[in-house]
């Protein structure tokens, strides 16, 4: 295990001179994703990779995306709104090397400020994510602020739907 | 269709969905894989009043408040450093 300082991390958008083929996390369908389809995302503005860098050492020491996304509503004529605008946490993984140091806790606020940044030239209200129902993770995101939303199902699998207020 | 959902109604039965309580100590390791594609939720009618509730009516919830601001301290400072260093990482 490395010890990261976070006064040692820096944050950049995925790009082709990040080698992030270094990454690896403990699930490999993150690893994948950062490895052979973030960068083309990224390229594509169909979604958008981050990287939190250790400067002692250039190594890659976590990774999310954020896209466009919404949440439909029951149509409701009392706001006049049918859907919430929001941005979609789809990936976040921390490197092996850098783990038990709540290193995911600094990614989330790297994930949020950003979020602080977009919605000042879009509309956008709400972070989104999920996991599957009963993990760790939803209880870690809820003690975070995180609001559950509703219960998703698909692929065999139950998920939770999780919401944070950029108000 | 029907069979499928009859499946998933009867996995959700079997499964154990009581929420994990998090003990103080206890960080998870933060690992989420959402194929954005896939990822199209539809509130119900319950499930969007309490929402819509919560966005026009309600003031903002204090942890939620609180977290963000020291997010958005942590976003800055981290921004303002890898500027400083975008030159030393990238040549």
């Amino acid at each position: 295990m490395i010890k990261a300082d976070k006064e040692n991390l820096l944050l950049y958008e995925l790009n082709d001179r990040i080698d992030v083929r270094k990454f690896c996390c403990e699930d490999d369908e993150v690893n994948d994703y950062f490895h052979n389809k973030a960068l083309i995302n990224n390229k594509m503005f169909i979604s958008k990779a981050y990287v939190v860098i250790n400067k002692n050492n250039n190594d890659i020491v976590g990774i999310f995306t954020l896209s466009a996304s919404l949440l439909k509503l029951t149509e409701k004529e009392q706001y006049g709104i049918s859907r919430v605008p929001t941005i979609l946490l789809g990936r976040i993984g921390i490197d092996n090397k850098y783990r038990k140091q709540n290193l995911g806790r600094f990614l989330l606020e790297q994930a949020i400020g950003i979020c602080e940044e977009v919605k000042k030239l879009i509309g956008c209200r709400l972070l989104m994510t999920e996991s599957i129902s009963g993990s760790k993770i939803l209880a870690y995101f809820k003690n975070l602020g995180f609001k559950y939303e509703t219960t998703d199902k698909r692929s065999g699998k139950i998920f939770e739907v999780l919401s944070f207020d950029l108000f | 269709m029907e069979n499928n959902l009859d499946e998933l109604k009867s996995q959700e039965k079997k499964l154990d969905i009581k929420p994990h309580i998090l003990q103080t100590e206890e960080v998870p390791e933060l690992n989420i894989n959402i194929d954005e594609e896939n990822f199209n939720i539809e509130l119900d009618e319950s499930e969007s009043e309490n929402l819509i509730k919560r966005l026009f009516e309600e003031k903002p919830d204090k942890n939620v408040s609180d977290f963000k601001r020291k997010a958005l301290e942590s976003y800055k400072k981290t921004k303002e450093r890898s500027e400083k260093f975008k030159k030393k990482i990238f040549g």
